[in-house]
């Protein structure tokens, strides 16, 4: 059973590594403006303060800044379009 | 927050697990998990949060009222104030608006409805605070006497926004007695992955579907008969997908932190009867009504007709204040009692896939009066899947929808099966038994979850269409 722990361990630190690099790199990166891409402006860092706090459009403001910024988006961008052809089946011809 | 956003993946998620874990004693970690659980929740409801407090420090002091006082009549009073307490903040919140519409429809007049922002997860945390209360009452726990720990139970993140609801009785022990196990911890990983990969990649592309079809096109009678077919189909697809991946992941993340929640949901759409349904699809909301409604009101002792009335006009009233879910309720009532009195024999006789296929049958049914809140559209719905609206039988918009998301239902339909699950227990019973190297099933489970998460932040990240269907809750 120790070397099993020993696996399990291991495991799940390989497996939380990629959401404690994401996570560290997506906070100290810098934030692209526009993505080329979709040709749009991305969502920008809200302003803080405590009305949109209590509000609650402030912390809706930043997930949307969060995810407009996320790093390797471009990346994931192309994924996703994988993905959706799969799903969204268009047979050739 | 919700889970399945890049925020709470790469940001809440791994602050919450370091903190936990650089935590040294079980008493900072139950601190520690609370204030998690508090920022959580205040993220997306800043003010609400404070109402959840406040319901947590009414059943606490009431829980050592009930205490001090048992068998007088200041216990009692606890009680009452506590259920009343309770049950008026979701009238309040959740059925005010409601009642008053109805009132002003019956009678003519025309009060003010008011009109409140229903506050995430309120209908599960009453539940589950209200428990505690009347388990309390009953003498089948003991009195909580740290507020905090209380309070960890109301808020506790993972199951705090949608379920499963759990019972003070369930976390007494584990409050604060509980380990969280290498392979406990693995497994929540692996639990989480699998739930977050049901709603970003299951869910959310079927939902996309119901909603082109339901949503942005014409008026529903324009529809043609399959494609209303294919439209509640993948809606009973996103309902099961968004809300079982949900509680997947709270129970993974519950035992990431060393807790053992009980399933949810187990398959539902292989049942062979309602009943088997019923059983499957949200268990721990239909053994609340059973143990807190049902069997208190006499059960299938006394008035069994009635009791389950009740119950069932509560559990469709629960999903959200409309008619169309109290109607929703009714329609399962009425069917289970059928069951109950003339075909259980008979279901258990014919054919396997017969037997199936009614039960699916009248699930899909069900969702119609579950996903149309305006009954008027129901009935729409109604007359297109039967033959009698205005779109016929094929066109060409047809054909290509159907071309379009043939992998999308083949995939779905396959998830809605035990067959992952089982090749997965198989997997790990295998790794157990020895029959398979450490170093083949690490290697496995690691890709798997990797392209899981993979997938799932691909899809966050590009996907605009992420519904949070709990809203009404």
């Amino acid at each position: 059973m120790k070397s099993a722990n020993k696996w399990y361990i291991a495991a799940a630190l390989c497996f939380l590594l990629p959401f404690f690099s994401f996570g560290v790199t997506s906070i100290f990166d810098t934030d692209a403006e526009v993505s080329t891409l979709e040709n749009r402006a991305l969502k920008q860092r809200p302003e803080f303060s405590v009305e949109t706090l209590f509000s609650g459009t402030y912390t809706r403001e930043f997930e949307e800044y969060y995810s407009d910024t996320f790093p390797l988006r471009d990346f994931f961008m192309g994924v996703n379009q994988q993905l959706s052809k799969i799903y969204f089946f268009t047979p050739a011809g | 927050m919700v889970f399945s956003s890049l925020f709470f993946l790469y940001i809440f998620f791994p602050v919450a697990i370091l903190l936990y874990f650089v935590s040294p004693t079980l008493k900072i970690k139950n601190f520690v998990l609370m204030l998690l659980s508090l920022v959580f929740y205040a993220w997306g409801e800043p003010i609400w949060v404070l109402l959840l407090i406040f319901s947590a420090v009414v059943d606490y002091t009431n829980g050592r009222i009930i205490g001090k006082y048992r068998g007088r009549w200041q216990a009692k009073a606890a009680f009452v104030a506590s259920i009343a307490i309770n049950l008026g903040l979701l009238a309040t919140f959740k059925y005010s608006g409601f009642l008053v519409e109805n009132i002003n429809a019956v009678t003519g007049l025309a009060f003010p409805v008011p009109s409140f922002a229903l506050p995430v997860g309120i209908s599960f945390y009453t539940f589950q605070t209200m428990s505690y209360s009347i388990d309390v009452y009953r003498d089948r726990v003991k009195v909580q006497k740290s507020f905090g720990d209380f309070l960890l139970f109301v808020s506790l993140f993972p199951q705090l926004i949608a379920g499963p609801i759990l019972r003070y009785a369930e976390l007494e022990e584990q409050l604060h007695d509980r380990k969280t196990t290498p392979d406990g911890f693995f497994y929540g990983i692996t639990r989480f992955l699998g739930g977050l990969s049901k709603k970003v990649l299951l869910a959310n592309y079927a939902g996309a579907v119901v909603n082109t079809l339901f949503e942005q096109g014409g008026p529903i009678v324009d529809l043609t008969v399959p494609q209303a077919w294919l439209g509640i189909l993948m809606y009973a697809f996103q309902i099961y997908f968004d809300f079982s991946g949900y509680s997947d992941m709270a129970i993974g993340l519950g035992r990431m932190f060393g807790f053992q929640y009980s399933e949810n949901f187990d398959h539902p759409y292989v049942s062979r009867s309602v009943t088997e349904f019923w059983r499957r699809w949200h268990i721990s909301l239909s053994s609340f009504f059973r143990d807190y409604v049902y069997i208190p009101l006499g059960g299938n002792r006394r008035l069994q007709v009635r009791n389950m009335f009740v119950v069932w006009a509560l559990t469709g009233l629960w999903h959200g204040a409309s008619w169309n879910f109290v109607l929703w309720g009714l329609y399962y009532f009425a069917i289970l009692l059928i069951e109950k009195y003339l075909f259980k024999r008979v279901l258990e006789k014919i054919p396997r896939f017969f037997s199936w296929f009614y039960a699916f049958f009248a699930a899909l049914i069900g969702w119609v009066f579950f996903y149309f809140t305006d009954l008027g559209r129901a009935g729409q719905m109604f007359m297109t899947l039967f033959g009698a609206g205005n779109g016929g039988l094929w066109n060409i918009e047809t054909r290509v929808l159907f071309t379009n998301n043939i992998f999308l239902v083949l995939i779905c339909a396959v998830a809605c099966t035990p067959l992952v699950q089982n090749i997965a227990r198989r997997f790990i019973s295998d790794f157990k038994e020895k029959k398979i190297p450490a170093g083949v099933y690490g290697s496995v489970a690691i890709v798997a979850n990797t392209v899981m998460l993979l997938l799932c932040t691909a899809s966050l990240v590009g996907s605009t269409y992420n519904p949070f269907i709990y809203f009404r809750f």
